[in-house]
């Protein structure tokens, strides 16, 4: 079933050096171990994706590279200097940018306010040039603003720019939290289910900003998905988790035909198990996910 | 020592910097105290009993602030004016026995009548101040329920202000529970003992109620997780109320006892108070029952021998007159040193 | 906002009950607040007060309109139902009940002596309450339900008449009311327009309004409501938003006259206004945009208040004696140095630790000043005084006006940088933290960093109201510098909105403004501000004037 999936479009080159290096990361919550002895290396420029079923530490290990809980055990390395222990916001300014499973924006703040916050670390004026409003804040500000709607439209939600956050529908919410995780201005990009919720239609326009951000912007995208459909048109490698622990890690193709792969999805006894759904036909959401 | 100057921001340094030189204070004021000898050790003994006694009450209007915030993550701000309603609630059982008689003759009797009064009254105020200022924006985060409980705070003092006047009202006298007693050639007085000895039993009660009945299960259950909580079939609203009454009860024997030790109860006392069980919660560790007795009585022993052994060194005069600086300085410092509490948050802070 | 979606969810999970058991109930509650007026104590002291000459007092206001309140709800939630006879005998209902249980309070204090628990239970209250007839009479029991019952009818017409025209008797009755209890500021006014004796001695008794003079007031206010909404009608929205802006013009103005054309009095109140405006905008930094809870405010304005005095005095316990105007920069700086030396240890931790870590920082700072150890460098009790009043150009400020203006020219100042604050890049910080404080952090903001600035510019502000306070005062004293300060500058900031500039001047002259006018008032002014702050954050958890000017700004971009 998963070799009927389109074909990847991208060029491949697997030998670049990795920008995030993960070693033996482990965290544990109280007495449950989330995850453990995970390592992973996400090359420079790359497309990379993580999948496995619900509750395999995806997301915690987002967390823990992202600094949004401390790892128990482990190293992570960003471009050759190491960020494991540091606080969320120097992470931060190592360059590492992300976005949320459910969408966090700030909700009472419009987007093109939302994505002037996510200019913060770009932004040098100090609290006094703020004050005496010196000719380098006027510029620096009418810049930022100038940058923010650039960046609106690179997702393409330009029109947007006034509305309150909260107001947005859900397709655009999440346009907006790319929007403000790229304006920062990272070197890596983590997207955590970027396709949850989305329609067909939605789901190949996120592809092809995947693509985009990659090409245009130079920055590496991990992403966590479920959907196969958007990780094989998009990834250039994957990560499979399953039950705290990598399962296995390779190009799509191979994943696909992966025995070990299939069975953590489907389980020994697939009777009670939902199937995949990949190839829905057109006015089916892609929420149905895998197991 | 290299991996924590990777990890530590400036924010560490400072606070490095800070821990140390308060550190340094208080070695000095330790060191000028002990060899001071104002003090003889026979006044050392007492300042100890006093404080355990004290230390005691801290710690019932910690649980308080503790079991709220173990449920709901909150603080309840209007808590130690629970405490001086319960106070009053007592005060008036009190002399409604004394006029029959009781309370001269059987104080052992009145005692718990009286003590019930503030629970009866804790409890009744606190079910209030959840109903008012925290039921409503249960399902909200912001800053509503903790203005609202400010705002409460002042309801209560000033409409208690205005009903039982501005004067100090004296508890009616506990028949022998009025004297001293000489133990092991200290003379103590009573009160001290029957309020510490009080504040235990009631102590063991609710950490008994905690462990052991299917409402206690029911408050960790909440506590651990609201949602999964609900999900099994737990009557979440209702388990709040009972923490609210539960603790204001406890605030109300802790006003009683308070009484019994000080004699005079002010519509007022519950800011001072409030603010003292709350650094007591937190010292012990919010959210943590145990910590909430231990945090109490070590604030309670601070405050009591903290004049005599730390600002007597630096030559201060009336170095008694700064012992509420000790007891709030004690909540400064824990943040300082230990924001987890002696025995830490009873769940690690989960996120994500 | 997301307040009201959660209290109306409430009202739809609650059982409904039948309309009499309802009616019933919310005649006892206003009951219940009636028989609490009266023994905290209120009652008395407000009967002492005449709105009308001879006729009406405030606390016979205030029962009216707790019986013309209940009646108007009660007949509100009858309605629907066809009949209006049906709506005014609910209000009529509810304005009985109330009144039977102000009669059975009156019953109890005649038979028993309540005095010993309740110290408002005086006799004086029984006498105020039987409104003339014979204390303990029949008459004097049965005529509070009957005027309840009166009353309620009235509030339960109110609520089945056009809204039109429950506007104009509100706006009536507003201008009376307003007219009788600030008779002293209209008197002062008055008397200093040159060659108008006449008529204020006319319109004016010796404590409140005449009776003619009230009821002309009455109907003219009811006209110019009533014309006021015919113009609103005719008129589009823009020119309607225009006239608002027109309001704030106006209100502006006459914050700046005001002290010219009244007495010294009222100068010296509209002084303590400006003077926690000034507070107000440094605690809007910390409470309104970073969303710190800081009730140890006061300890930095007494850092400033001090830091002045010592600096400024000519008494003896002066360090040096130097002009206010080096004073109040060192007094900032200190001021908000001992709030960056405060603020990064408490700053770490949970947002809720705050508001209790200050609170013992607040308590800390005034055992400290009131101590004996302390005493040779402080004053002690007896605090410091002779400090010099501020000059300018050789001139010395001395009159409450001229001391005014300058305490209302520094929170302009105030007000300016908050607002360019607010517009840079620190500011969004700021609304962000307050809005989700992991995002944030994720996205780069340091949050102890950013809450230090906030704290420490809020204490910056604080710093230099107390300079300014100890200028205006000339003496400081510890008991000066309690909780309430805080406390009164956290109801500013929430009755006005918070984050909103506007918001403090208005929550300023609501809330220190009136009750410094209405002395009456002054004993219950903290229970008044703590019923506000519940209030406020059940009904109109936004403000009085809510601080929209974000969304404005980003509509126009």
């Amino acid at each position: 079933m998963l070799d009927a999936l389109p074909k990847n479009l991208l060029p491949k080159s697997p030998a670049r050096a990795p920008l995030l290096e993960v070693r033996g990361l482990k965290k544990a919550f109280g007495g449950m171990i989330a995850i453990q002895n995970v390592d992973l290396s996400i090359a420079e420029g790359s497309v990379h994706a993580i999948i496995g079923p619900n509750g395999a530490g995806k997301t915690t290990a987002f967390n823990c590279i992202t600094a949004f809980v401390p790892p128990t055990a482990g190293t992570i390395f960003l471009g050759g200097a190491r960020i494991d222990g540091l606080p969320a916001h120097v992470v931060a300014r190592h360059g590492v940018a992300r976005t949320y499973q459910n969408v966090r924006l700030f909700p009472n703040m419009t987007a093109l306010e939302n994505v002037l916050v996510g200019q913060h670390r770009r932004l040098h004026t100090t609290f006094w040039e703020a004050i005496i409003g010196s000719g380098r804040f006027r510029r620096e500000e009418a810049e930022a603003r100038e940058r923010a709607r650039e960046y609106l439209a690179f997702v393409g939600i330009a029109q947007r720019a006034g509305d309150l956050a909260r107001n947005m529908p859900y397709g655009d919410q999440r346009r907006l939290e790319i929007a403000r995780a790229l304006v920062a201005g990272p070197r890596i990009l983590m997207l955590d289910e970027p396709a949850a919720g989305m329609n067909p239609a939605e789901g190949r326009a996120l592809v092809e900003l995947i693509e985009r951000i990659r090409a245009e912007l130079g920055v590496t995208v991990v992403l966590i998905e479920h959907h196969m459909r958007v990780v094989m048109a998009v990834a250039e490698r994957i990560t499979v988790f399953n039950r705290g622990a990598v399962l296995t890690e390779g190009p799509p193709a191979e994943i696909q035909s992966d025995e070990r792969v299939i069975e953590a999805y489907l389980g020994r006894r697939s009777g009670h198990v939902a199937t995949p759904v990949v190839e829905s036909e057109p006015h089916r959401p892609m929420e149905a996910r895998i197991a | 020592m290299s991996e924590w100057l990777r990890r530590s921001t400036w924010v560490d340094h400072v606070l490095l910097a800070i821990r140390i030189s308060v550190a340094a204070l208080v070695l000095v004021g330790l060191a000028g105290g002990l060899t001071a000898g104002t003090y003889s050790a026979a006044d050392f003994v007492s300042f100890t009993m006093f404080g355990l006694t004290i230390g005691s009450v801290y710690a019932l209007i910690a649980l308080g602030y503790t079991m709220v915030y173990g449920i709901l993550r909150m603080i309840n701000f209007a808590h130690g004016d629970v405490m001086m309603i319960g106070s009053f609630a007592g005060l008036f059982a009190a002399g409604a026995l004394n006029d029959v008689g009781l309370l001269s003759a059987l104080p052992l009797l009145a005692l718990p009548l009286v003590l019930c009064a503030g629970m009866a009254g804790g409890a009744a105020m606190s079910l209030i101040i959840e109903r008012i200022a925290y039921r409503p924006f249960l399902h909200v985060r912001s800053l509503a329920p903790l203005i609202c409980a400010i705002g409460m705070s002042f309801v209560l003092q000033y409409a208690a202000r205005g009903l039982f006047g501005t004067r100090n009202r004296a508890y009616p006298g506990f028949g022998w529970m009025e004297g001293t007693v000489s133990l092991f050639g200290l003379i103590v007085p009573i009160p001290q003992i029957v309020a510490f000895v009080a504040a235990l039993i009631v102590l063991a009660g609710l950490l008994a109620l905690v462990k052991l009945s299917p409402l206690g299960k029911a408050m960790r259950a909440v506590a651990e997780d609201r949602d999964a909580a609900a999900l099994v079939g737990i009557n979440v609203g209702a388990v709040i109320v009972a923490t609210f009454a539960i603790g204001g009860a406890m605030a109300g024997v802790a006003g009683v006892l308070y009484a019994l030790v000080f004699k005079q109860i002010t519509v007022f006392m519950g800011f001072a108070l409030g603010i003292k069980g709350f650094a007591a919660a937190i010292l012990g560790g919010i959210g943590n029952l145990g910590g909430a007795l231990l945090g109490g009585l070590v604030l309670g022993l601070a405050e009591a021998l903290g004049p005599a052994l730390i600002l007597e060194g630096f030559g201060l005069p009336a170095p008694y007159q700064l012992k509420d600086v000790i007891g709030y300085g004690m909540l400064v410092m824990i943040l300082i040193f230990r924001p987890q509490g002696l025995l830490g948050e009873r769940l690690a802070s989960k996120r994500a | 906002m997301s307040f009201n979606a959660v209290t109306s969810s409430f009202k739809v999970a609650r059982r409904r009950k039948s309309p009499l058991a309802e009616t019933l109930q919310i005649g006892a509650l206003a009951g219940l607040a009636a028989i609490g007026f009266a023994l905290i104590g209120a009652y008395v002291a407000m009967d002492k007060r005449h709105v009308v000459e001879d006729t009406l007092t405030l606390s016979q206001i205030a029962y009216a309109l707790m019986a013309i309140a209940a009646g108007f709800v009660a007949g509100r939630d009858t309605q629907g139902r066809p009949s209006g006879s049906r709506i005014v005998l609910h209000g009529a209902l509810t304005g009985l009940v109330a009144g039977l249980c102000v009669s059975a309070l009156m019953l109890l204090m005649a038979s028993v002596s309540l005095r010993s628990t309740l110290v408002a239970a005086s006799p004086m209250l029984t006498k105020a309450l039987s409104l003339g007839a014979p204390i303990g009479s029949l008459q004097a029991l049965a005529q509070v339900p009957i005027l309840g019952a009166l009353l309620g009818m009235i509030g339960g017409v109110f609520a089945a008449m056009p809204s039109r025209y429950r506007r104009a008797l509100t706006c009536g009755f507003a201008i009376v009311l307003i007219a009788g209890l600030f008779r002293d500021v209209f008197v002062s006014v008055l008397d200093n327009v040159p060659d108008f004796n006449g008529p204020e001695a006319e319109v004016f008794g010796s404590g409140g309004l005449n009776r003619v003079p009230a009821l002309v007031l009455l109907v003219a206010g009811g006209i110019f409501a009533l014309l006021r909404d015919r113009w609103n009608a005719g008129h589009n929205p823009a020119r309607r938003a225009r006239s608002s802006k027109a309001g704030l013009v106006l209100l502006l103005v006459g914050v700046l006259i005001l002290p010219l054309v009244t007495n010294d009095f009222v100068a010296q109140v509209a002084m303590l206004v400006a003077l926690y405006m000034l507070m107000g905008m440094g605690l809007n930094i910390e409470l309104g945009l970073a969303g710190l809870v800081d009730l140890g405010f006061v300890a930095f304005f007494a850092v400033g208040a001090y830091t002045v005095a010592l600096m400024c005095s000519s008494g003896p316990l002066a360090l040096v004696d130097v002009s206010f105007w080096v004073a109040l920069p060192v007094a900032v700086v200190l001021a908000a140095g001992a709030g960056m030396l405060f603020g990064l240890p408490v700053l770490r931790v949970r947002g809720d630790y705050l508001a209790m870590a200050t609170l013992g920082l607040g308590e800390i700072i005034r055992v400290l000043v009131l101590s004996d150890a302390l005493a040779p460098y402080l004053g002690g009790s007896q605090g410091i005084i002779e400090i010099d009043h501020p000059r300018i150009f050789g001139v010395s400020l001395q009159s409450p006006a001229a001391l005014y203006y300058l305490a209302l020219a520094l929170a302009g100042v105030v007000a300016f940088i908050s607002w360019r604050l607010q517009h840079a890049r620190i500011g969004r910080a700021w609304l962000a933290m307050r809005e989700d404080e992991d995002v944030a952090q994720a996205l780069g903001i340091d949050p102890v960093a950013s809450k230090l600035l906030a704290y420490t510019i809020g204490a910056a502000f604080a710093g230099a109201a107390g300079a300014v306070f100890a200028a205006l005062v000339g003496s400081v004293y510890p008991h000066s510098f309690q909780l309430l300060v805080s406390i009164n500058v956290l109801a500013i900031l929430v009755i006005g909105g918070l984050g909103s500039l506007p918001g403090v001047l208005v929550g300023a002259i609501v809330l220190i403004g009136l009750p410094e006018l209405l002395r009456e008032f002054g004993e219950f002014r903290y229970l008044f501000y703590g019923i506000a702050l519940v209030a406020m954050m059940h009904m109109r958890a936004e403000g009085l004037w809510p601080a929209t000017t974000r969304t404005k700004e980003n509509a126009r971009a």
